[in-house]
């Protein structure tokens, strides 16, 4: 019986990219895989066409109600997953930043059963051409040292939204997953948890199409809010048996 | 303390008093985040009535200006108030947020019959078609 993978593609305002996002997969689908290959998007309350693409062409989607956060929006996604049984879940960006190619490396360590998680890393091996800019690159350098120094998690890249989780990790993430910014800061509540994170590289596009939804102002609240929680959480007793 | 402000203090505080009371009663706010309130129309109510006891817990706790102990109490009963506001508001939206989820899987399943039902579909069409 082959793996159920999922991918979980959460989707704000990105009339632009979303079915460009959902071509590929079906293209990717067609080739010979060893894991069945489904996805789903969540609509986070957008204010563009987003739905009514998502609706006239027949791509599977969940809608919510009201915007969440990509926190709310992702974790509906897991919930889902665990809803239905998958055994992967992966989370892909609906904006065309993500490589489909480089989805099976990035699961190959939960396929192995290697580990619990996959993060797939814009900053090891060979470097692609979107490294993102310099001003990010020196956030999340200090972000992957406060959460090795405070969480012990050795992270390059812990700001990556491309990122796969296996049954456990699948069922801790719907239950618990921070609500803004919650890169970083799912990867200290798991590593606390008890379960193994392991990086893969991978190669990221630039944004094909809308605009992010990280300003200056807020890229500054990310980085004291993510480091905050961070510590507070590496304070938090050692909760394992999961 | 002249006997017209007293009697002032004392009319508006027990109106306060009234006011929390007539709120609860016409279920406008709950019990449980009411006690708060009732406690501090209830300190209002005393103090107005007994400014003596100000006084008295003023030189008994170190403060010069009884007024003072007064404003301090209420900054903190205050705080307090505040500090239990945002920790129902935190668990409130933690619950609005599992509502709104879950209610975009169910409008999910109801619409596509079971879940997954597609995933299913497609497996074994594949199956069907590898002859395995």
């Amino acid at each position: 019986m082959k793996p159920k993978v999922l991918l979980i593609i959460p989707a704000y305002n990105e009339e632009a990219t979303i079915l460009k996002v959902s071509h590929e997969i079906c293209a990717y689908r067609m080739s010979e895989r060893s894991f069945q290959l489904d996805y789903i998007i969540i609509n986070d309350g957008s204010t563009d066409r987003t739905k009514e693409i998502c609706e006239e062409e027949g791509l599977p989607y969940l809608d919510l109600p009201f915007n969440l956060g990509i926190g709310g929006a992702v974790q509906t996604g897991y919930l889902f997953a665990e809803t239905c049984g998958y055994d992967i879940a992966v989370q892909f960006d609906g904006d065309g930043q993500h490589d489909i190619a480089y989805l099976e490396p990035l699961i190959q360590p939960l396929l192995q059963k290697k580990s619990h998680f996959s993060v797939g890393s814009r900053f090891i091996g060979e470097r692609g051409a979107f490294q993102s800019t310099f001003s990010r690159r020196i956030g999340i350098r200090m972000l992957s040292g406060i959460l090795n120094i405070f969480s012990s998690v050795k992270m390059t890249d812990p700001t990556s939204g491309f990122r796969a989780a296996d049954r456990e990790a699948i069922h801790f993430l719907a239950a618990h997953y921070p609500v803004d910014y919650p890169e970083p800061e799912s990867l200290a509540d798991l590593s606390k948890k008890g379960f193994s994170i392991s990086e893969v590289p991978v190669v990221m596009r630039a944004r094909a199409g809308g605009v992010s939804s990280i300003s200056t102002v807020k890229s500054i609240y990310y980085m004291v809010k993510v480091s905050l929680a961070i510590v507070c959480r590496s304070l938090q007793k050692k909760q394992g048996g999961r | 303390m002249s006997a017209l402000l007293r009697i002032e203090m004392l009319i508006m505080a027990l109106c306060f008093f009234f006011i929390v009371f007539r709120t609860i009663n016409r279920r406008k706010m709950q019990i449980q985040y009411s006690l708060l309130w009732l406690l501090i129309a209830f300190c209002m109510v005393i103090v107005a009535a007994f400014p003596q006891l100000l006084m008295g817990l003023s030189s008994l706790v170190g403060i010069k200006v009884p007024a003072n102990l007064l404003y301090f109490l209420g900054i903190l009963a205050l705080l307090m108030l505040c500090f239990s506001l945002s920790s129902i508001v935190s668990k409130q939206s933690e619950q609005i947020k599992r509502l709104a989820q879950i209610a975009a899987i169910h409008a999910y399943v109801d619409k596509h019959g079971q879940p997954c039902a597609a995933a299913e579909a497609e497996k074994s069409t594949l199956d069907e078609e590898k002859g395995s």
